[in-house]
């Protein structure tokens, strides 16, 4: 009994993690593609002809 | 007469079991595999060699300080080995797809509740739970990670569920397609997806950091794994670090496979694996497999529900961490109804994505179970 109630707590804080830390993950990724390709248009910008006028 | 008595004695037919013989025909029908399949050739042919090899009798190999005991203890009691086989998997993964389209990270977790299905079917079968969680990470098709968490907690069943995992990943384009078949409609099989956005550099260089800091930071006791993995997918990303790509993806990565290949075919002795326990774990590791190409699947179904521009079905199933050979056979099967549908590089998303699932999965067996 004892190892079957250690066995769901194990099971639904594994579950609970490979969720969440996928979820983590996936919120990072689109944070940093923001980030990244605001970055980008900003040099874009600033080597563009247009700028130096 | 007594000196040609002690040279019978010594060699190894006197001590020649039925067992071993069984253990021999167990090798070369790995070698089969490999060679006439052409199942996973890489790794079926040394594990089956050396499954071969280590049951002739009386021979200086798996004994403390001999051969392949040496590269079993330094390589897999160590955890050396699965460590340096995810730096060349890394160094080979492209993570361009999965940062495209970061959903697919979802279809990587679902996978891994096949994982917690074997786990209770293990419990149910008498195993005890550290072994149970050893025999249920199969279920995420990952070899070094199977590996490496087996050998932390449960290492006296580290043979049987290296081979198991190794062989299902093998048998991935056989296993897979009846099932993503049968959870799916020939509609569902034609969707197509649209192209995905491109990835720019600065994104990949700057993903192994995030990926490391954020999984460690989660799940610090599989550092090891994805440090290395995570080093090896930015040496690929890196310019100027070109010799280092080279030797991670290919020099190193060989030697390390050999070397894998023979530790773990050298667990299957027959004294050791001729009873029940290993027939159970093989076919508790095909149930995980199974489970978890079925979970992924039926997420994707789950998520079409609310989205508006559809996921094709077949690539839940890439959610398994049998980097590319699951994304392949969703392509495969795609491809049979719809010769113009292109699901390869959608696939490798959830493919990937399926590797550090994997990994999370095991890192939080090890917290909760060492």
């Amino acid at each position: 009994m004892h190892t079957w109630a250690m066995a769901f707590k194990v099971a639904a804080v594994g579950v609970s993690a490979v969720f969440v830390g996928l979820l983590m993950l996936a919120g990072g990724v689109k944070i940093m593609s923001f980030f990244c390709r605001l970055a980008t248009r900003k040099q874009k910008e600033e080597s563009s002809p247009d700028s130096a006028m | 007469m007594e000196l040609v008595q002690t040279v019978i004695a010594n060699t190894g037919f006197v001590h020649l079991t039925i067992g071993h013989v069984i253990m021999w025909f167990v090798g070369i029908f790995f070698m089969y595999l490999a060679i006439k399949k052409d199942f996973e050739p890489l790794l079926l042919v040394p594990i089956g060699f050396s499954i071969f090899l280590v049951n002739m009798p009386i021979t200086p190999l798996t004994g403390k300080g001999e051969l392949i005991y040496i590269f079993y203890h330094y390589g897999l009691e160590w955890e050396v080995i699965p460590c340096i086989i995810f730096l060349g998997i890394g160094a080979l993964t492209d993570f361009g797809p999965m940062i495209a389209n970061p959903k697919m990270l979802m279809l990587g977790a679902s996978a891994q509740l096949g994982v917690y299905v074997a786990f209770f079917g293990a419990i149910l079968l008498g195993f005890d739970i550290k072994e149970a969680a050893s025999i249920g990470i199969i279920g995420g098709a990952d070899g070094p990670t199977t590996i490496y968490l087996t050998q932390s907690l449960a290492p006296q069943i580290l043979g049987a569920t290296a081979v198991a995992a190794y062989s299902y990943m093998a048998m991935v384009p056989l296993i897979q397609p009846p099932i993503m078949r049968l959870l799916t409609t020939e509609k569902e099989r034609k969707i197509r997806m649209a192209h995905f956005r491109p990835v720019s550099k600065t994104e990949r260089l700057v993903f192994p950091l995030l990926a490391t800091a954020l999984i460690c930071l989660l799940v610090p006791a599989i550092a090891p794994l994805i440090g290395l993995f995570m080093i090896g997918n930015l040496f690929r990303e890196v310019k100027g670090v070109g010799r280092l790509l080279k030797t991670a993806q290919e020099e190193l990565l060989n030697i390390v496979t050999i070397f894998l290949g023979l530790s773990v075919g050298s667990t299957m002795q027959a004294e050791n694996f001729l009873n029940p326990q290993p027939i159970f774990i093989f076919f508790l590791g095909l149930i995980a497999f199974a489970a978890s190409t079925v979970t992924g699947i039926l997420l994707v179904k789950v998520m079409n529900l609310f989205l508006k521009e559809k996921i094709n079905p077949l690539i839940g199933s890439a959610g398994i961490s049998a980097v590319p050979m699951a994304a392949r056979v969703s392509q495969k099967v795609a491809h049979e109804y719809d010769p113009k549908n292109y699901l390869l590089m959608h696939a490798m998303g959830p493919n990937v994505a399926g590797l550090i699932g994997t990994a999370i999965a095991a890192g939080m067996f090890m917290s909760m179970l060492k």
